[in-house]
């Protein structure tokens, strides 16, 4: 789990839960997880400042983005598709 | 997914591909920082096979450097190592994963999240582009510190 291929493992399959998860709050939560284990994983590659911004924009800021525009919207779960 | 969403999402990812392949087998600067690597491959692993540039170097013979590793010309070697390759597969994965979720999702908010899971690939790869094991020194902090050694000395001379 500390080793980059471990952290960019996790990372890659809670990028991808968010991707594929219904609720979109969770597929947030998943996301920020994921963009946190990510900037884990550039600490252990040796570029911090590429850590720091992936973990204050990309885990922080995009995700609470998310989260009050799908809280102003309402639009919680996907729209279903008409058939 | 239709086949022109699976044709799009394939082209893009192997242009992703061909592309970090070849910033990996850029050609490092000339002037390097004396005793630092000049390429990933130096850091990493053996020195490969001969390409173009000893070639230009044997005709041509290039200045005398101080270490041993730089002398031998190194040429090209791309991804040797399996960390090196590991890291880039998952980069190319996260590309491809986010261009999947822009081309096939209808969400918006999914979208977007296929547009920032593509950036977290990219970002992934210039990661590992850069990324030296602790022994060395990095690459961009010895080029500057050279060319900051190089414009020094020629100020003072």
């Amino acid at each position: 789990m500390g080793s980059p291929g471990g952290l960019l493992a996790s990372s890659f399959s809670l990028l991808a839960l968010s991707l594929h998860v219904r609720d979109l709050i969770r597929a947030i939560a998943a996301f920020e997880v994921g963009s946190a284990l990510l900037a884990t994983a550039f600490f252990v590659l040796a570029a911090p400042f590429a850590a720091a911004l992936e973990l204050t924009v990309g885990a922080g800021l995009v995700a609470v983005l998310f989260l009050v525009a799908i809280t102003l919207t309402g639009a919680r779960d996907e729209p279903e598709v008409p058939t | 997914m239709n086949a022109r969403a699976a044709f799009a999402i394939a082209a893009s990812a192997a242009l992703f591909a061909v592309l970090s392949g070849a910033l990996l087998t850029t050609a490092p600067p000339s002037v390097p920082a004396p005793g630092s690597p000049r390429w990933i491959g130096e850091a990493l692993g053996p020195a490969g096979h001969s390409t173009s540039r000893s070639k230009r170097s044997s005709s041509s013979p290039a200045p005398s450097r101080s270490s041993s590793s730089c002398a031998t010309s190194p040429g090209v070697q791309p991804m040797a190592d399996g960390f090196l390759a590991l890291n880039l597969g998952f980069a190319l994965g996260l590309f491809t994963l986010g261009l999947a979720g822009v081309v096939t999702k209808r969400s918006l908010v999914r979208i977007l999240l296929g547009i920032e899971v593509m950036g977290k690939g990219v970002t992934t790869r210039a990661t590992t582009g850069e990324f030296r094991s602790p022994s060395t020194t990095n690459t961009l902090r010895s080029r500057r510190r050279a060319s900051a050694s190089g414009r020094g000395s020629g100020s003072t001379s």
